[in-house]
Order: structure tokens, then sequence, then C-alpha cells
């Protein structure tokens, strides 16, 4: 296998050092996410501020990024969470991971504090620290724009105001929409003075076996466009969702007060809006819209949580918002979760006009766009927004009952969880909170999947019923495992096996792929093994940073509100079951009784070695 | 009776409207689809696997009930809903 670089850039200092990344770590984690968490877990000491510079802001590539391998455009970014003080972790399309590789490198960690506003420039192998006091205060579109014009046909991750301002739920973003959106990244990038990291490189990726890798993605790429999911997903995109969970009534609606909304925001509204559908690098998906109002998206999380969980109707409402969202650089599920949150607590009387120095209500549009950039410039009532779920703290005790969040994160996804059971299970033990794409077996909303068929993919005692609490535990974990290998590899899950069909890529795939680019043999088990390491490695992480079992669980309004509307009327979380699920669920995980990975797991999985 | 057929994206693409009101005089969803079916054909095209048998990944709900065995019978004014879910973010 081609020797692949990691980079340590140390602000503080203004010093690069970089190392050849060891094969003992591709086996044990692959690329990307995997490698990723497992530097954090050695870098990230406990009691480290997620905005002090001994935090670390890591970026890495999956290890099929950038090559011909079908979606292969995908990188994580990692750190500390200031949004929740645990693992910070968020996949990334686009086109910037790529082009990290091109540029030499396939992770790369930033350390301490610049002294002034600065960017980290990556071109062919050689990495400089520049000042960037130009680019700093400009929004996320400005800002690569300017890159480009200065330093011609490179891809940038940058920060927007928001980061800048140390919002904690800002984001990272590459081109108009591609966001590592999740956890508050964007926000330290902010901390650590840098605008950018800005890569561009002519190197390619060698591949092993050249021939055997063009029939093989010539094989899969003929295998899903025979798919049904694939043309949906081509031209519709995301937002068809909302029609699908609106329909069982399971769409997130005035922070979860009600459980359906209007088909207004369904797909073929937002068609009238659609200037064309494009695409990531190497992705013959296309799966998201160019916007009629210069902007891409809205994705499904935009249309449910800046739509319906904001009691907005209308799609050029949401699609502004979408815009004002990727402009300044704030995560939009956060942005939606804080917003009705907010609305609710000002309804209830739970806060007033002393705090928040207007009047808060759904329904209004040109509101939620004032207070998205009043929290990207911290001013006034903004300010206190930009905490996320730590305004607890200046709303009082009482507000938390309101907040739709596990660990801090506000909840992903506008599909409310209290219909099927295994996505409850899904975000209430996620590492990085509230969040669908780190486990959610999506295969439980298929009502009519054989049982066959389940007991195949998640092994025997899954029941049919996606309401039932019994054997959720499997799916959960299989969803984990995979999704864990799938954003190590670097391959986008909307193309994956337990994410959108159990036709899709798999283990199968990701092995004779991964032979083909690499020339290492890993077989299925090894990778489902791989996924498994990563999801432990994070876990260990979190426990370090003060995480307990009591974390892993859901809002109080899941366990205590039954739903009101639809296929979903009289659903809620039946706590005591919810307990023995999440008790099994450890016990498959190989986990003990409080949750923690076994002592002698943390061993093997600490004998890979730091980077000292 | 009259039973409302309706039809999410992509499915509404296919039968050229969002809703059907139908007229039966008795029957199961079974035997309903089965009527529709042969109707559109290419609805049939889009929604059966290649065993003829209707598609794992087509969910049917009957008001508020998703349903797993389609041999149940209808009433006047039920809303028999047809999809394929996706997933995303």
């Amino acid at each position: 296998m081609q020797e692949r670089k990691l980079a340590v850039v140390d602000l503080s200092r203004g010093k690069v050092t970089t190392r050849t990344i060891p094969k003992s770590w591709r086996k044990g984690f692959l690329g990307g996410r995997g490698i990723n968490s497992y530097l954090l877990y050695n870098l990230i000491e406990k009691g480290t501020d997620p905005f002090s510079p001994r935090n670390a802001l890591v970026l890495g590539v999956g290890l099929l990024g950038g090559t011909l391998a079908p979606s292969s455009c995908r990188f994580n970014a990692s750190a500390l969470s200031p949004e929740t003080g645990l693992l910070g972790d968020s996949n990334c399309g686009g086109f910037f991971g790529p082009e990290l590789r091109y540029a030499g490198f396939d992770h790369l960690i930033l350390r301490g504090r610049a002294k002034r506003p600065s960017y980290v420039n990556i071109q062919d192998g050689e990495i400089e620290i520049r000042d960037g006091r130009e680019y700093w205060g400009m929004d996320t579109y400005d800002v690569q724009k300017a890159l480009r014009k200065d330093l011609g046909d490179v891809e940038s991750l940058v920060c927007g105001v928001a980061g800048e301002n140390k919002v904690r739920f800002a984001c990272l973003r590459n081109g108009v929409k591609n966001a590592a959106g999740r956890c508050g990244l964007g926000a330290v990038m902010g901390s650590k003075n840098v605008k950018a990291v800005v890569a561009s490189g002519t190197d390619g990726i060698k591949v092993e076996h050249p021939q055997e890798m063009l029939e093989l993605v010539q094989d899969i790429k003929n295998y899903l466009m025979d798919s049904k999911i694939t043309p949906i997903l081509g031209s519709m995109g995301t937002p068809l969702l909302y029609e699908v969970s609106n329909a069982i009534g399971a769409i997130r609606t005035k922070n979860s007060q009600l459980n359906a909304w209007s088909d207004s925001l369904n797909a073929e509204e937002l068609e009238k809006y659609v200037e064309k559908m494009i695409s990531c690098s190497s992705c013959f998906m296309h799966c998201r819209h160019r916007n009629t109002f210069n902007g891409e998206g809205p994705e499904y999380t935009a249309v449910g949580l800046l739509g319906a969980n904001l009691g907005l109707e209308d799609y050029p409402d949401v699609i502004k918002l979408n815009n004002t969202c990727n402009e300044l650089g704030l995560d939009i599920s956060s942005s939606g979760s804080i917003l009705s949150w907010a609305f609710e607590l000002y309804e209830r009387g739970i806060i007033d006009k002393k705090l928040t120095g207007q009047e808060l209500r759904f329904g209004d549009s040109e509101l939620a766009d004032e207070l998205l950039h009043k929290i990207a410039g911290r001013e006034g009532f903004g300010d206190v927004l930009a905490e996320s779920s730590r305004a607890v703290k200046k709303f009082g005790p009482e507000s938390k009952d309101y907040l739709i969040a596990v660990k801090g994160l506000p909840q992903s996804d506008p599909h409310d969880v209290r219909y099927i059971k295994a996505f409850a299970l899904g975000i209430a033990t996620a590492s990085r909170g509230a969040d669908h794409l780190r486990s959610r077996p999506t295969l439980e909303i298929f009502f009519r999947l054989p049982l066959e068929v389940k007991e195949k993919i998640y092994g025997k005692g899954i029941t049919a019923d996606p309401t039932s609490y019994e054997g959720k535990e499997r799916a959960v974990c299989f969803s984990d495992n995979i999704f864990a290998t799938i954003d190590s590899v670097g391959i986008c899950k909307f193309i994956c096996h337990g994410f959108n069909s159990p036709h899709f890529l798999g283990y199968e795939h990701f092995s004779k792929l991964l032979h083909a680019v690499t020339g290492m043999r890993y077989r299925e088990k090894e990778l489902e093994n791989i996924g498994k390491r990563i999801i432990d490695t994070e876990r260990m992480f979190n426990f370090k940073h003060g995480m307990t079992a009591k974390d892993d669980t859901l809002p109080k309004r899941y366990f205590d509100d039954p739903m009101t509307m639809k296929v979903s009327k009289g659903h809620k979380i039946d706590r005591k079951s919810f307990q023995k699920m999440k008790k099994r669920y450890y016990k498959l995980r190989n986990w003990d009784e409080k949750g923690r990975v076994k002592k002698q797991r943390v061993k093997e999985i600490e004998s890979y070695g730091g980077l000292q | 009776m009259e039973i409302t057929l309706k039809f999410l994206k992509p499915l509404n693409d296919v039968v050229g409207q969002n809703e059907l009101s139908v007229e039966v005089e008795n029957g199961t969803v079974e035997s309903l689809l089965a009527d529709l079916l042969n109707d559109h054909p290419k609805l049939a095209e889009e929604i059966l696997d290649e065993k003829g048998e209707l598609d794992y990944r087509v969910n049917v709900i009957l008001n508020d009930k998703p349903l797993n065995d389609l041999d149940v019978n209808l009433n006047d004014g039920d809303l028999l809903t047809l999809f394929i879910p996706i997933s995303g973010g």
C-alpha cells in the first residue's frame, strides 16, 4: 500500500510536522472517522475546555477518498465538541476531502491557537500557516470565492461568522452547502483563529490494482443504477423524506408538540424552486438541489427543522432560512431545534421579553432569520441561543423538559422517534448525541420488510413490528458498526447497506474496493470488527470526558407525551421498556452494566499507540 | 363504497395523480391493488418485485394503520396510502 501522510499543525508555535500513517492504524481503524476518533482519544486530555488551545481539530479523509469508488468524497472533522463537551465528529461530502488527499495528506491535526486570524494552506505536500486577516469576517460563500480568486483552483474548508464568534453549533463548510455540520466544529476552528484550511494538489491517489478497480467500479455502478431507490434519490433528493415521515405522523412539529404538518412542504412543491440537481465528488447519485434563491438545498433536515418545527408552511421561507444558515456557517439541525425550543418556552411563559428582548412566535420566518443573524453575531438574545442546549443555564431548569436533545446535542433530523423504537435507541446511544447518521436502522421504516430478511441482516431475535422494543438493540448495534466503517472508508451512506436499502453497498463491496485501491486484504468480518472498535474508541473518549450511562437517554417529552396524530397516535417511549432495551444493547456491545468499555478491550485499543 | 388511494412521490408521477377515488362493491386491499395495477401497468413495474408480488419496499397504510397482510377488508371511506420510504439527512 502506498504510504500516506498525517500532518500536525501547531498553530501556537507555527510549526508543522508530518509522519506516515502506520499500517497498524489502517488495519485497526481504516481512515476518516476511525483514525480521527482514535487520535482524539489519544490527544485530548480530560478536563480540556473545547475552546482552549489544548483542543485539537482533526480532519481525516476516508481510505477510499478521492478514488473512483462511488461517492467516495467523504471526510470527517472531529474535536472535543463545544456543544456537548463530548465527542464532536461530523462527516462531510463535497470536494474538500479528495483535494486534501491530492495535496498529499489523509489526516490533519490542528493544535494550539494562532496569534492572529490565519488560514492553513496545503499545496502538493507543503503546509503553510498564512495571515488570514483579510478573510476574517467574511461569510462562508465570500471567503471561498476570495480564496479562489487569490489562490486559484483550491478547495477550502471554512468557518463562517458563526464559527469566528464561537457559536456552539457553528459548522464547517466546503462549497455552498457541504457541511461538517454537527457538534460545533466551526467554533473550534474559529477558536483557533483559523478561518480556513485550503487544499490543492496534483498528486492523485495511487491505486494498487487499476484494472481490478475499473471493472469493480463499473459493476457497482451498474448494480446501484438498477435499484429503484437510486433514481428517486437522484431526482428528488432527501426532501422526499418529509412526506414519508409526515405520512406516518412522525415529523417533528413546533418543537415536537405536534407530529404532523402541512403537505405544502412535500417534495413536489420544492420542484418549483429547483434549478438543477448536482453532486459531490465521485458521485453519480446527484441528490442535492441547487435552488432558485442562489443557494443549495434544502435537505430533508432543513425542510423539517426550519419548516414544520418552526411552524412554517411555505418553501420560499424554508429555502431562505436554509441559505442563511449556510452563509453564516450554522448547523441547520441545531439552529432549527434551538429556535423552536425558545419559541415554545416563550409561549409557555418560561422565558419572557426581559431575556429575549422581543416577542417570539412560531410561523414567523422573518423573526427566525433575524434570530439566526443574531446568533451568528452573538448579538443580544442571539448570544444566549448561541450557547445551544447550554442555554438551560439562562432559561432555568424547567426549560430542560422541552429540549429535544441527547447528551446536549439537539436532535439532528426531523423524524420524531416515539413511534419506531429502534430509532429511539439509536439517538439515545449514538456517540455524538441525538443523531440519525450514527446508528439509525432506517430499514425499520420499511414496514413490510419480511422478518427473515431482518433476521438475516440483524440476527435472530429482531422483531418485525417497528413499534416493538424486542430485539431492536440488534438493529442499532448492526447500524453502529457499519456506519462507523462507512465513515472510515469515506463513502456516502446514501449508497450503503443499512441506510437506504439492504441491497446497497456493504462489507463485501468495501472489502473488494479496499483491495483494489490499497492492495490490503480486509475480510468482511474484519471490517465489521473495525466498526465495533471505532464505536468502542468513541465510547472510551466520551467516558474519559465525563459521560455516564445516564446520558444514554431521550428527551423527556419522548417519554411523557404520546403523539397525537396519524399512524403514530398514542405512541411514546415507555421508560421501563427503554431501559431494558438499553441494557440488552450494552450486553450486545460487550460493555459492562454501566455502559463502559471493558478493561481488556481498552487495553487492546490503546495498544495501537499514540502519535509520539 | 368509495375508497381513496393516495400516492406519495414518485408513485404519484407514475399514476399521474396524487389521489384517486375508486368505487368498489366490496373487497380487500389486495383485490383493490390488483385492480389498480391492471389499470396502471406502469405502476406495476414500480411496485411489484420480480416474483410479481408487492415489493417489500412499498409501505401500505390503511387509514392510520400500516399493513403487512394485505388480505384486509375495505370499508366505505377508507384511505389507502402507498409510498416508498427512503432515508437521508
